[in-house]
């Protein structure tokens, strides 16, 4: 974590502590978000998938910026958008999303 | 104690509200879902719902729609949670019956404001502003010694984190399975606790100690006794 950061937040150790449960439940969600790139690739995205992908994104976008992590927060927010606009149907919308939902895992990592 | 009910599917919303209004003295309650939010508003006695949007089962708009039509929660303060991309929603929001909206991500200072501006201050604060002796509140104006140690504890805190996020990547580098840093982990949050609470411990103490010696101005009131 950077200690910049740390302070920055005001996060103290019960702070810390709930970021670092937070962040894994984080990575779930890119997880997710990868899982469904993965499968629209193949053209084999179903119904559950592209609504947890959906949720996740959004999630994703309305939390990571109260813990303090703006760069991942403005990533994730950008994602939530590809999502809704339709980006795990268009190849070249797709391969943009796929490389956001990277930077944003690397995001998330670099704060843990 | 004000009280806060949180209507949000996001357990990270949650967690981090229930942090922060419960560290400025509010007393909180969190449900996940429309129906659970608003079985919780009605039948419990809040000061302040925070509502998220979009909901599973009954969404915010259902829930504070029905919250008004409640004869218990009629007047129950209702801020909604939305994201930038609903700014839209909001104003059914108000149509619906809220009293104010806060857009996430938000920062959690900025939510502290809005629920006391609705809610009142949490009455806990209130008591401990003018306890004797007590370690003055957030921004008072006097710091009682137990206040230093506290300040302590929390650079310690801070200041630990860092190094022992340093430390797991060392191992993990050199090659600690998944288990073992989870096991580390465990031990030095548990010791960091440990220190912190003892810290907080002595800091109470000292407030105690310090509002248990006579005040001078008392003795010059009473000559000759």
């Amino acid at each position: 974590m950077n200690p910049a950061r740390v302070n920055s937040i005001d996060m103290a150790g019960e702070l810390a502590t709930l970021w670092r449960s937070a962040s894994a439940v984080a990575l779930q969600r890119v997880d997710c978000l990868r899982r469904a790139l993965a499968a629209a690739e193949r053209d084999a995205l179903g119904v559950d998938l592209r609504a947890a992908a959906g949720v996740d994104a959004h999630k994703l976008a309305g939390a990571l910026g109260m813990y303090g992590l703006e760069e991942a927060s403005d990533l994730a927010i950008e994602a939530d958008r590809a999502v809704v606009s339709g980006a795990l149907d268009h190849a070249d919308a797709r391969a943009e999303l796929a490389v956001l939902v990277e930077r944003l895992a690397d995001a998330i990592v670099e704060e843990r | 104690v004000s009280r806060v009910l949180v209507v949000d599917d996001d357990e990270l919303v949650r967690q981090l509200i229930e942090f922060k209004l419960g560290q400025a003295g509010f007393e909180v309650t969190c449900t996940e879902d429309g129906e659970a939010g608003l079985a919780a508003a009605v039948t419990g006695d809040f000061d302040l719902v925070l509502l998220d949007l979009m909901l599973p089962r009954l969404s915010g708009i259902e829930v504070c729609r029905e919250l008004r039509a409640h004869p218990t929660t009629r007047d129950l303060p209702v801020i909604l949670l939305t994201l930038r991309s609903q700014e839209a929603d909001v104003e059914r929001g108000f149509a619906a019956g809220a009293d104010d909206y806060v857009v996430k991500p938000f920062s959690p200072r900025e939510l502290v404001s809005r629920v006391e501006a609705l809610a009142g201050p949490p009455v806990e604060r209130g008591r401990t502003e003018t306890s004797p002796g007590s370690a003055a509140p957030h921004g008072g104006g006097t710091a009682a010694p137990g206040e230093a140690v506290r300040d302590l504890a929390a650079a310690t805190a801070r200041e630990s984190a860092p190094v022992l996020d340093a430390a797991l990547q060392e191992l993990a580098r050199a090659g600690a399975d998944g288990r073992t840093l989870a096991a580390l982990t465990s031990w030095a949050e548990a010791t960091r606790s440990a220190w912190v609470d003892s810290l907080a411990r002595l800091a109470d103490a000292l407030d105690d100690a310090v509002a248990a010696v006579p005040v001078p101005e008392r003795q010059d009131a009473a000559p000759g006794r």
